[in-house]
């Protein structure tokens, strides 16, 4: 166990390696300089320029911009904010918490909704549950995250009045009342395709000879339910709920900005908009962390559930 | 009406199951069983005998009111005064596992993969019979009466081997005490040791337990070693019944007469396979006549003028078959036919072909957790083969049986060891050139096991058969897909037809034309009849040792069936663990087994087949 957990580690500080290295190229390709955004509408002199080339390291060769970013990174400083100098780890970190509170709420509505209905549909295959179930995840699949938020915003914020539309609310009832449209708004899309995936888990894992027999013997309804169907069906659900929560991260973006959250994704578009480089490239190696991680523990949660994953030979 | 309730009152004081007039149908209205009856007694064994598309499996399904989605029954099916078809499934519950169980084929998908062996066993317990103490104590019991060591209790199901499996699954069936056991094809996944191991399991419980069984089986053999009374079916309806002594001797329908023969014979070569010719047809296509009057020798217009009924032929047997006064005598000179033997043909002084010396191949098997293993699947196996002889290879799963096949085509190469097969040098196929690759690939073809995952099933058999055509080149000199469908006995217009329109006896012929297309000089055929029918079994067979013939190629026959064997191999091998125990002339070996491991194959042969053979 210690030894898996060591090469999963090694791997995981490999790829984030080679990921750095990609946005780090990426960024310092793209084109604006970083010297003329900060100067913005101050008169160019030659030692301001200077000055600022020094300070960023502009004129260094690129692998030494590169290995200086690195070293600093490591010991968790990212640059600083060219739009606000603050330390990019600070921005980030002041924006994180509420963005991880949306994602999580939005999950945790996505697996009530998904998983239960997408086992009840796939149990009852071709009856009014799952025909109904089927058709709605059809519709809210193909419906992108910032088309619901704003459908949303107004039917319950505009019309009934019910839920608030904008900013982040205080306490923790306050910001779960705040963040329930944006939960829902990000979750609904996601909620479908879960949904989709369970069913058809489902539906394969009712018709295997073991549920068969199972009922053949008289087992109940309630163990076949959950130790037969639920536990098997759960390996492809969660190997497909860690790229669905992927895939949310990108959502999380634009609901965000629809509801004037000040999340890791408003910030995100703020320092692209603005050039701010140091920022963007913090970000993206959080992006790139946060995935790396979802896919480790959906490996980890794979070995839980599945004794052959944790036994058996690749050969 | 009135007419079924008095015969259910009168069945119900003394038969355990009764089932009158049970039919099956699927949601657009296609019949798949027709009116089969069947009465069972406490402590009796009925086997149910058929091949695949007979509707046995849907009949013991529909008992059990487990019908697959989608299928409806109508009829009566009454289990100790439970009328099991139309009871509600909350009722059907309480029934299964303590009245009935059903035991199915497959060993390797009939468990949890998630949970223990001792789970299964706690959970096929009826609730509160056992008190939480004694649990474990219970668990061993019941595991020692199938023959599974205590410790099995906490191993999973993919750390036990096939026969282990059909063990745990039958404890499991068992934990109930229910009256009837249904054990749908329990032995046919199985390797012969472990076929017989099982059947006699099985044969033994039910004696102790005096327990009612039924015994679904395509092999009549196995069905005369096991039970009392035998229903034959075909087609979706019954088609004789009667005691098994009194059908081991003789039989009461053609398809009887024509089921015993096809089966090949142990004993001795058949210098001609009988088969019955043709396929099953459909239940719906045969309601109005004998079902069987397609493939019959003796129909006549009597056949085809009503559905048959079952009709009491004394011997408290019955019979479906209308002619069956005026047949009779014939039909048991049929039967005595069987027991004709041959000699091989004589394959004359031949060259070597295939030299193999020293082989040595182990798999490495690295779990995510532990330590990597190194598990042996050959260690030194040598044996020659020359121009058109064929050599069987026989061994149970995990021999090394199919490494060596994998090694022949290049799929995986050897540690050490030669494989020379004429001027080629195929020990290591890395090393080979592309067209000694391309050569050696055309000279050593490969007929699988599953004819059902073996062909493209998005491609029709006449694309599939035109690829090969192109590959060897013979296009021009003016073969065509008619001329290769015709040579293993198929129509040319199957060449449209997708490989799902297809029985799998016609798969595995045109998975053979596929083979057989690039001229090969060695054919290896991997279990090439296992999955087939009886019949089909048969005609395959007889296609293969024409083909040889006539082709004069040697094969490579590789197989767990001795009496397969017997009738295609000059010579055989017996591989244990990666090992060749013993090797001969089929007859020397077969007769007079000299290893351990091939005496007991053999003499488990003989019991699965009753010993009557």
């Amino acid at each position: 166990m210690v030894v898996f957990l060591a090469k999963r580690l090694a791997s995981l500080i490999a790829v984030l390696f080679i990921v750095s290295i990609l946005i780090f190229s990426l960024l310092a390709l793209s084109p604006g300089s970083i010297v003329s955004t900060l100067i913005g509408t101050r008169p160019a002199t030659p030692e301001l320029i200077a000055a600022l080339e020094e300070r960023y390291r502009v004129n260094d060769p690129y692998p030494v911009q590169y290995w200086h970013w690195l070293t600093n990174a490591f010991q968790g400083d990212l640059g600083h904010s060219v739009r606000t100098g603050e330390p990019v780890v600070s921005v980030i970190a002041s924006r994180l918490p509420l963005t991880l509170q949306l994602g999580a709420y939005a999950l945790i509505l996505v697996v009530a909704v998904g998983i239960p209905l997408g086992m009840l549909a796939g149990m009852r295959r071709g009856r009014p549950v799952d025909r109904i179930t089927s058709t709605v995840a059809i519709v809210a699949m193909s419906a992108p995250a910032f088309a619901v938020a704003i459908l949303l915003i107004w039917v319950f914020g505009v019309w009934l009045e019910w839920l608030p539309v904008y900013g982040a609310g205080d306490g923790f009832f306050g910001r779960v009342y705040h963040l329930t449209l944006p939960a829902v708004s990000l979750a609904v899309a996601m909620a479908a395709v879960l949904h989709r995936q369970t069913r058809a888990a489902t539906m394969h894992v009712m018709d295997q000879d073991y549920v068969t027999f199972a009922r053949s013997r008289g087992v109940s309804r309630m163990r076949i339910l959950i130790r037969y169907a639920l536990r098997n069906t759960s390996l492809p659900i969660v190997t497909s709920a860690g790229v669905i929560l992927i895939v949310a991260l990108s959502g999380a973006v634009l609901v965000e900005r629809v509801f004037a959250l000040q999340g890791v994704g408003t910030l995100m578009i703020e320092s692209v908009d603005y050039n701010d480089l140091p920022v963007v490239q913090g970000l993206a190696m959080l992006l790139a962390l946060l995935i790396i991680i979802i896919n480790q523990l959906v490996d980890l949660l794979a070995l839980v559930i599945d004794p052959r994953t944790r036994m058996r030979g690749r050969s | 009406m009135t007419g079924l309730q008095e015969r259910e009152d009168l069945t119900t004081a003394e038969n355990l199951l009764s089932v009158s007039g049970l039919t099956i149908r699927t949601g657009d209205g296609r019949t798949l069983v027709r009116e089969v009856s069947l009465e069972l007694r406490r402590g009796e064994t009925l086997g149910i005998v058929g091949e695949s598309g007979s509707g046995k499996s849907l009949t013991a399904r529909a008992i059990t009111g487990l019908l697959p989605r989608g299928l409806e029954a109508s009829g009566g099916a009454v289990l100790d005064s439970i009328s099991t078809l139309d009871a509600p499934e909350s009722r059907l519950r309480k029934i299964r596992g303590r009245k009935v169980a059903l035991l199915m084929q497959d060993p390797f998908t009939m468990l949890n993969p998630l949970q223990t062996a001792g789970t299964h066993i706690i959970e096929s317990l009826p609730k509160g019979a056992i008190k939480r103490g004694a649990v474990g104590a219970e668990i061993e019991r019941r595991l020692s009466e199938v023959g599974l060591a205590a410790d099995v209790a906490e191993r999973y199901p993919f750390q036990l081997s096939g026969g282990m499996r059909q063990r745990l699954a039958t404890a499991c069936a068992l934990a109930g005490d229910p009256e009837l056991l249904i054990a749908d094809e329990p032995t046919t996944a199985l390797d012969v040791t472990t076929q017989s191991e099982v059947l006699n399991l099985l044969r033994e419980i039910q004696a102790e337990r005096h327990m009612a069984l039924i015994l679904i089986t395509h092999d009549l053999g196995v069905a005369f070693s096991v039970c009392d009374r035998i229903q034959v079916m075909y087609a979706g309806s019954t088609v004789e019944e009667g005691p098994a002594q009194a059908l081991v001797k003789t039989a009461g329908h053609p398809y009887t007469v024509g089921l015993k023969r096809a089966e090949p014979p142990f004993r001795h070569y058949a210098p001609e396979l009988s088969t019955i010719p043709g396929r099953v047809p459909s239940a719906d296509s045969v309601w109005k006549q004998c079902a069987f009057a397609a493939r019959c020798s003796w129909v006549s217009d009597q056949c085809l003028e009503e559905r048959p009924s079952l009709q009491p032929v004394g011997d408290m047997r019955r019979t479906a078959c209308v002619r069956i006064d005026e047949i009779d005598e014939e039909l048991q000179a049929e039967m005595g036919i069987i027991a004709q033997e041959g000699k091989l043909p004589d394959i004359g002084a031949a060259q070597p072909l295939l030299e193999i010396s020293d082989l040595e191949k182990s798999y490495r098997v690295s779990p995510l957790l532990g330590r990597t293993r190194t598990v042996p699947a050959l260690k030194g196996v040598s044996f020659g083969l020359r121009t058109g002889e064929a050599l069987g290879l026989v061994g149970e799963t995990g021999s090394g049986k199919s490494t060596i096949a994998r090694l022949l085509l290049g799929l995986t190469s050897a540690e050490s060891g030669r494989i020379i097969l004429g001027d080629l040098d195929l020990s290591s196929y890395k090393s080979l050139s592309g067209r000694e690759r391309r050569e050696a690939r055309r000279r050593i073809q490969m007929v699988f096991q599953d004819p059902y995952s073996s062909l493209n099933p998005a491609r029709t058999i006449g694309g599939t058969l035109s690829e090969v055509l192109q590959i060897s080149g013979r296009r021009k000199i003016g073969t065509s897909v008619a001329d290769l469908l015709t040579q293993v006995g198929l129509p040319a217009d199957y060449a449209s037809r997708l490989p799902s329109g297809l029985s799998g006896g016609e798969r595995q012929r045109v998975a053979i034309a596929r083979a057989l297309t690039l001229e090969p000089d060695l054919l290896i055929c991997d279990e090439p009849v296992a999955a087939l029918d009886v019949s089909a079994q048969a005609q395959v067979l007889e296609l293969l040792r024409d083909l040889r013939a006539r082709h004069q190629m040697a094969m490579l026959f590789i197989t767990h069936d001795l009496a397969v064997v017997r009738q295609v191999a000059e010579r055989l091998i017996v591989l244990r663990h990666g090992e060749v125990v013993e090797s001969g002339s089929v007859e020397q070996v077969l007769e007079a087994p000299q290893h351990l491991y091939t005496k007991k194959l053999v003499q488990a042969v003989q019991q699965t087949r009753g010993e009557g053979d």
